[in-house]
């Protein structure tokens, strides 16, 4: 499909070039020929005869080889021939010559994105500024996937969205729109490890994530708890076979006795397991920590009104503010995404650069070193390897 | 702590609402097809994640990344039952 674009693009780029150039052709000898030499390249290219038409090009660039125009169509002759490093090269020839050919610097960014990711982002904003209507939509879609694979999805993110706003109808763009998500959070699920690795939140995406691949083992039923929480639902498993859930597994489990949703779900993860006598401990605690709000079982709220009564002084740095946390959680609550996301980037940025400066970790710096893609949400918490190739998708719901 | 998890999750919910708008645009498309292989896939739903990855072959074969997907979903799938 995105072959099918770009292909669009470079018949485009081809034509335009070649009319452009015909038009501005003198009668001389010289220009006879090179006439000549085009319309056979332009034969060449209809027939995607591209070794042909390289050839053409190759002939007029001895005769005439200050022609910007004729270099863009040889480089993208090497470019639909997968000959990258002489596109590349031809690309840059031609935008010495004239700097105002966006196309030269839109194809210079992709090529540069098949053999060197960082620096295609140069030519592709390039290509923008020099020609918004034309190249943006093309560059923010390359600019995303380069951005990617940089391991930077949030910028990813933001190329796509701006795509998306330019070809609303363009299922591709919502298909990597949608990785980029994904890439997005498994980055965020692998910076919360990171950072603490035993912390409650990442118990409880291994929790989630563990719940989610189980479930259709799972019946699940509304019971009654007699300690006073409320009608609470709880899960019970069917035999699990050996060595997927086992005591051992669950006791490396550590969640934070304050955390109501991560000792809720994880109690009805050991009731599930049969460990009940744990389940019923954590529950205990929970509801002599949250009896004056016993009726606090929708999580958003929980976790909202947790926030909010933590004290400031527990901010590692003390420029982090709950508030904004709160204020991105009732964002998600409305679907407010991308306000939610701004808010909580934020502030997770603010907490993340005060962890890195308080370790002295070199390996946390820069961030997105670590690649999120093939994890599962666990193994992105802990920094553990995941399968290959795949990006994590956890189960984790609000 | 609880910034990250939030904004990975409010990530994950977007992944699922562009995932939701693909497929109200064409249900049958590569993508959605390889995006809900996955998801059945983390649910250890393999079947259906390997009918998913297959469909998707059928939209575009010269897919490495979904054969190797395919291919794990069946070695899950293989694992998975009983022998």
């Amino acid at each position: 499909m995105i072959s099918r674009r770009v292909w669009r693009l470079t018949v485009f780029m081809l034509v335009v070039g070649l009319a452009s150039l015909e038009a501005a052709q003198q009668n001389s000898a010289v220009e006879m020929e090179v006439s000549q030499h085009l319309a056979a390249a332009q034969k060449a290219e209809q027939a995607r005869d591209y070794p042909a038409a390289s050839r053409q090009y190759q002939e007029i660039l001895k005769l005439q080889p200050k022609l910007a125009i004729i270099r863009q169509n040889l480089a993208i002759t090497y470019h639909l021939q997968n000959r990258y490093p002489e596109a590349i090269a031809e690309f840059q020839r031609a935008l010495r010559i004239d700097s105002s050919l966006w196309g030269s610097d839109l194809f210079l960014g992709m090529d540069y994105y098949k053999t060197q990711f960082a620096l295609a982002l140069e030519p592709l904003k390039a290509s923008i500024a020099l020609n918004a209507k034309m190249a943006e939509p093309e560059a923010r879609f390359w600019l995303a996937v380069t951005d990617s694979a940089l391991n930077r999805p949030e910028h990813a993110v933001r190329e796509l969205r701006r795509d998306l706003a330019l070809r609303p109808a363009n299922i591709n763009v919502l298909y990597y729109l949608a990785k980029a998500y994904d890439q997005a959070a498994a980055s965020a699920f692998e910076r919360l490890g990171t950072v603490e690795p035993h912390a409650a939140a990442v118990s409880l995406l291994e929790a989630e994530h563990f719940w989610k691949r189980i479930a259709r083992t799972w019946r699940v039923y509304s019971t009654e708890m007699r300690c006073g929480c409320g009608p609470i639902l709880l899960a019970g498993f069917q035999p699990l076979p050996m060595g997927r859930l086992t005591r051992g597994a669950l006791s490396d489990l550590t969640i934070a006795a304050s955390d109501a949703r991560a000792n809720v779900d994880l109690a009805a993860l050991l009731t599930g397991a049969g460990e009940i006598d744990r389940a019923t401990a954590l529950l205990q605690n929970l509801v002599r920590q949250k009896a004056a709000d016993p009726r606090t079982s929708a999580i958003m709220v929980e976790a909202s009104a947790r926030l909010t009564a933590l004290p400031q002084a527990q901010a590692p740095n003390g420029r982090e503010t709950l508030a904004e946390i709160a204020h991105g959680i009732v964002a998600i609550q409305l679907g407010h995404f991308h306000e939610a996301e701004e808010t909580l980037s934020r502030s997770a940025e603010k907490r993340f650069e005060s962890y890195v400066a308080a370790s002295g970790d070199p390996r946390l710096r820069g961030g997105g070193r670590w690649s999120t893609s093939g994890r599962s949400p666990e193994a992105s918490a802990r920094g553990g390897a995941g399968k290959c190739g795949r990006a994590a998708l956890p189960g984790a719901q609000l | 702590m609880d910034a990250l998890l939030f904004l990975g999750r409010s990530y994950k919910r977007q992944a699922d609402s562009t995932l939701r708008q693909m497929v109200a645009m064409d249900a049958d498309s590569y993508g959605v097809h390889e995006l809900m292989g996955r998801q059945h896939e983390e649910k250890t739903e393999y079947d259906l994640a390997i009918n998913e990855y297959q469909a998707a072959l059928e939209k575009r074969r010269d897919l490495a990344g979904l054969r190797y997907a395919e291919s794990a979903a069946v070695g899950g799938a293989t694992r998975a039952r009983p022998r």
